[in-house]
């Protein structure tokens, strides 16, 4: 528990401080060290908090509250007073009181000119800075600061710590969110918020301000009077084009136009709190640029690298048009660039899922193009880390349902496509229902089937394929006359010749299983087979057509194969004695008129142990006895 | 300017281009040589030369290619978009001066006694592009699945009214002849990401309907003062895909090789006395042909697209030159990194007979658009390429010559026309901007065509503002000298 002592004391605001508190220091330790158990500590809390509030109320507020913002600091709510007021200096620091710049100004002797409460007023008592300090030492509870209890007071602490000054504070620069955003707030957002975006502008958020001007015609960075905000809140109260519309309110006041003025003029900054909060993913500020030798080692072999744009560090780099001679070991000729990374096109290369762990390392990563590689499951495992990506295309590769589970902490993803992957229907609906900003690409034909499906109900349902069939142009034609009785048949016959041609695929993939096993070993079919090929010779294709394997490529298949044949044919005759058994009008005598065997499942067995099925046949049961 | 200080001042650029043509020309023997041979040097040169002006995109681009479906002739919102039911009512009523309002009209039809309205005959039905809906004509069915992808808007605009002044303004920003056209702009300004092919190409497809077509002409695609090496390179559908490149029989490739090397040389030199920045784009231009000589056979190679793919486009693909062909073409080449890719279709100059014709325009571009719309997204391109798909103006409700109730014809209409975008930072499935019930005259949210080509510019990172060049005395852009704004609202 002793974990408060002035040893640990380090870069106090100001020299002398340490000195001073000393001797509250010691007083502190003592009333920390009284406090027996955790519970008791936070119900201590729980008083404190709205007791230092009501104190903080009487002696601070007037000038750093709601209304005055004196030097910028504001401390009525946690995030502004812990971000302190222009001098750069955390106004409190949770855990920190002697980094705290309140703490330091009211314990300033009383003559001093920057003791707080100012001179004219009266001084806190000693007693009332002891709340306080040993309020801020128990991480600076705040009442109305929900979601506090969630977060571990140890890492606010930490995060805190590490806010980093706010830029231009010491040169007076008008900040956005305290100055200008709260005159958005007043004036602007009953038509320019979230419940109306007239003219699609939303002046809210900052991330919804950097989308609005997009274009950079919103706010012109600097140039105040090109800024078409800053000209129609400046037109003649009698202007048609002056917001706010005269309907609607009065125009802003002089001092507001001027502030808006000025803060444009000043660059239309968002300060970096404003901008490590918003979700934006375009607002990664990146300090340092890339060094043009890096860069020129990555153009050198082909590639594509150069900064996104010129007012950004960002880089994009694109193997694409390199693509075969860029595997695992290029990817190290991107280390360099850890920070500005930002696009990566990766597309048709010969990375591996043992590669991608390279890229594990890019925390400003947004695109991410994986498509047409030989990547899996295992590969995408190495992305988790990438929280910022919001594009990944991994079409036309070996993923399936296994690796998008590996997604999952990508939560700014907003776009993945998965077109000619492993990735079932299923789990990708799945993904769709439960990420609904996430749009999820299964390709074209997966769309329009979702889209004829309105009109065609059941036959499209199964209408993957479509285009296959070369009927999609005649459906596409007959749903927009709404001739859909016409465009059902259309499917549904175009899908059964779909399902034939496949199940003619199957089958002679089955009798090929069936041959591959009688090949000569190291005979060309059997190598061409190791590779997962067909050979090419014709003598073995035409073979391999009419269900045989070539035997002079193959010699020692022929006794095999014949025994093959024998059995074939002995099932032949046997099927024809059994058929003689057949019921008339039976489903198997049906199927056997028409040249086929019956394709139930109770037939197909009885038939392959040599009976006629009874359930179906039920007059065969004395002749096959007999 | 006194004649010595013109001469002064002209020797200051020679010197200087003097000095870049040192580093060109090496360039120039270094690519000249054919990747596999020094692959080093080649590229080492390229990462300079192949960059455009800006070097970088002036801010973050939505897109990084753009391919145009160029509709010439202007087709007919009235009987593709723009839906006016009302018009049923006035069947070969005059168009009310109301609505005219002393609008010039073309000599076509401006002796006609009278201009009685010519509803569109073909059934508009309300298709779910996710928002508001958009109507589309039966005569664009494969148009109404993709909806929702698309930023229909009904509300461009031009000055123009006849086609050579009107296709000169929308290409080149300029209705006088010589300015650079778009393509070449984005050329200039952002180069090629791939070494082996143009930054900007240009196809011509096939036309099924009007056979007396509209003539095109390269200015549209040309690079008016920006150095020549920007100008489209047509890419032809018949014979070789681009004329000259192969080597005559009996040259074989090192023999050429050598012979360009020279020829370089002397280019040089003629260059470094005469400081001509032309001789640049000479030297530029026989070392991409050089390397087209083996990067279009590829290109132009079909025979390892998928047949579900082709099928994709339509039955027409498989005719070299038509627009399905220059769809999958146009897809295989922004898949390569050319920056920008226009396709130009003839034919939907409909003064007359528009039953008679327009559907076979229709058809012509129907699928393979939608097609080269659907096969970018599912390859994950849609979302940094921008598709344009319009013409030079729209054409009028009232008839032009004899009106039926089966047949009609339009005369060219330059105060609102449909134009639709798709992809690359384009707000998806919106229709914008109103016209009034005889799309004659816009209500609400027109866009002129300078902001469409702001917009267009502005998707590829380009502020159409800064993209500029010093010509006769005016810093020359392509959205001219007025403000154009780009159309925030159908950014998404």
């Amino acid at each position: 528990m002793n974990i408060y002592c002035c040893p640990s004391v380090k870069n106090p605001p100001k020299t002398g401080l340490s000195v001073r508190l000393a001797g509250l220091c010691f007083t502190l330790l003592t009333v920390i060290n009284l406090t027996s158990s955790a519970q008791e500590e936070n119900k201590v809390a729980d008083q404190e908090a709205y007791a230092t509030q009501e104190l903080l109320k009487a002696k601070c507020f007037d000038c750093h509250g709601v209304d005055r913002q004196k030097s910028g600091l504001r401390l009525d709510d946690r995030p502004s007073a812990l971000k302190g007021g222009n001098s750069g200096t955390p106004g409190i620091a949770p855990g920190k009181p002697l980094d705290s710049a309140i703490v330091h100004r009211f314990t300033l002797p009383s003559d001093d000119e920057k003791t707080m409460p100012p001179k004219d007023r009266p001084r806190l008592t000693a007693e009332e800075s002891l709340q306080i300090i040993h309020w801020i030492h128990r991480g600076a509870v705040w009442p109305s600061y929900k979601g506090f209890e969630e977060e571990n007071s140890e890492k606010e602490i930490e995060s805190v710590a590490t806010i980093p000054a706010e830029s231009g504070a010491e040169t007076g620069l008008v900040n956005f969110s305290k100055r200008v955003l709260p005159i958005f707030q007043k004036n602007c957002i009953s038509c320019h918020g979230p419940d109306e975006q007239a003219k699609g502008l939303r002046l809210d958020s900052v991330a919804d301000i950097m989308d609005a001007n997009a274009d950079g015609l919103l706010l012109v960075a600097g140039k105040a009077d090109e800024s078409e905000l800053f000209r129609r809140i400046s037109l003649p109260e009698d202007d048609q084009e002056i917001m706010p519309p005269s309907d609607f309110g009065s125009p802003l006041s002089t001092a507001d136009q001027e502030l808006i003025k000025q803060w444009i003029n000043e660059g239309a900054n968002f300060d970096q709190q404003d901008l490590e909060t918003s979700n934006e993913a375009d607002t990664i500020v990146v300090a340092s640029p890339v060094a043009a030798e890096d860069l020129a080692k990555l153009t050198q072999i082909g590639a594509l690298a150069a900064p996104i744009a010129q007012d950004t560090n960002l880089i994009q780099v694109d193997f694409s048009q390199i693509s075969s001679q860029i595997g695992d070991e290029q990817l190290t000729l991107l280390q360099p660039f850890k920070e500005q990374l930002h696009w990566l096109d990766i597309g048709g290369t010969k990375i591996t899922d043992d590669g991608l762990a390279k890229l594990a390392v890019f925390p400003n990563l947004v695109r991410l193009h994986l498509e047409n590689t030989s990547i899996g499951d295992n590969g995408l495992q190495h992305l988790q880390t990438l929280t910022r990506l919001t594009y990944l295309n991994i079409f036309n590769t070996q993923v399936s349902d296994v690796g998008l589970e590996h997604l999952k902490p990508l939560e700014k993803l907003d776009q993945i496509y998965l077109w000619k992957t492993q990735v079932t229907e299923a789990v990708a609906e799945k993904l769709m229902a439960d990420r609904p900003n996430l749009a999820v690409n299964l390709g074209w034909e997966y769309e329009l089937k979702k889209k004829l499906l309105v009109h065609l109900e059941e036959p499209v349902n199964k209408a993957v394929g479509l285009s296959q069939s070369g009927a999609i142009n005649a459906i596409v034609n007959l749903v927009s006359k709404d001739n859909l009785e016409v465009a059902k048949k259309l499917a549904t016959s175009a899908i059964q010749k779909q399902t034939t041609l496949e199940e003619k695929a199957r089958a002679s993939d089955e009798v090929y299983a069936k041959l591959s096993a009688l090949f000569d070993d190291d005979s060309c079919c059997a190598k061409a087979h190791q590779e997962g090929n067909k050979c090419a010779h014709d003598c073995c294709k035409k073979a391999l057509a009419d269900g045989l394997v070539c035997l002079k490529c193959n010699p020692g298949a022929k006794d095999k194969q014949t025994d093959l044949e024998e059995k074939a044919r002995a099932s032949d005759e046997v099927y024809a004695k059994l058929s003689a058994l057949f019921d008339d009008g039976s489903c198997c005598a049906k199927a056997h008129q028409e040249g086929n065997k019956c394709a139930h499942d109770c037939c197909k067995k009885a038939l392959t142990d040599g009976l006629v099925c009874l359930k179906c046949n039920p007059g065969a049961k004395d002749k096959q006895t007999n | 300017m006194l004649p010595i200080r013109e001469y002064l001042q002209t020797e200051t650029r020679r010197q200087f281009f003097g000095k870049a043509a040192l580093g060109l020309g090496g360039a120039a023997l270094a690519t000249l040589t054919p990747p596999a041979l020094s692959a080093n040097e080649s590229l080492q040169n390229t990462g300079e030369s192949g960059n455009g002006m800006l070097k970088s995109p002036h801010s973050s681009p939505n897109a990084k290619r753009a391919i145009y479906l160029f509709m010439s002739g202007a087709p007919s919102q009235l009987d593709l978009f723009d839906y006016k039911p009302k018009m049923k009512d006035w069947f070969d009523q005059d168009l009310p001066e109301s609505i005219r309002r002393g609008q010039r009209l073309t000599t076509m039809t401006s002796g006609q006694n009278r201009f009685p309205i010519a509803p569109s005959i073909y059934k508009f039905k309300k298709y779910d592009n996710g928002g508001d809906g958009a109507w589309i004509s039966e005569l664009l069915p494969h148009h109404s699945t993709m909806v929702s992808d698309l930023a229909i808007v009904k509300t461009v605009h031009t000055e123009a009214i006849n086609h050579d002044p009107a296709i000169t303004y929308i290409c080149t920003g300029d209705q006088l002849p010589g300015k650079p056209s778009l393509g070449a702009w984005l050329s200039y300004g952002l180069g090629s990401e791939n070494e082996d092919l143009p930054a900007f190409v240009v196809m011509n497809a096939t036309w099924t309907g009007r056979k007396s077509a509209q003539a095109l002409y390269n200015r549209l695609w040309g690079a008016g003062f920006l150095p020549s090496q920007h100008q489209g390179v047509l890419l032809r559908s018949s014979g070789d895909p681009i004329l000259f490149l192969s080597n005559p029989d009996g040259v074989v490739p090192q023999t050429r090789q050598q012979m360009l090397a020279a020829l370089n040389q002397l280019n040089r030199k003629n260059y470094q006395e005469v400081g001509d920045p032309e001789i640049h784009a000479r030297i530029s231009q026989y070392e991409m042909a050089f390397r087209m000589q083996t990067s279009v056979p590829e290109l132009t190679d079909f025979s390892k697209e998928p047949p579900y793919i082709l099928d994709m486009y339509g039955p027409d693909v498989h005719k070299p030159g038509t627009f399905a062909y220059c769809c999958l073409m146009a897809r295989r080449l922004a898949e390569r990194g050319v920056r920008f890719t226009q396709i130009f279709h003839r034919g939907w100059d409909q003064h007359g007979n528009v039953t008679g014709d327009l559907p076979n325009q229709a058809r012509d571009v129907d699928q393979p658009a939608t097609a080269l719309v659907q096969d970018l997204k599912q390859r994950g391109m849609l979302d940094d390429t921008l598709v344009v798909w319009g013409g030079e103006f729209g054409r009028t409700i009232y008839c032009q010559g004899g009106l039926s109730r089966t047949n009609y014809g339009r005369d060219h209409h330059p105060k609102c026309y449909t134009v639709w975008m798709a992809g690359a930072g384009i707000q998806p499935g919106i229709v914008h901007g109103e016209t009034d019930d005889f799309s004659y005259n816009i209500l609400r949210d027109p866009v002129h065509i300078h902001q469409l080509n702001a917009t267009i510019l502005s998707q590829l990172g380009v502020d159409h503002r800064r993209l500029s060049v010093k010509f006769q005395g005016l810093d020359h852009r392509l959205t001219g000298v007025e403000e154009a704004k780009v159309i925030g609202d159908i950014l998404a």
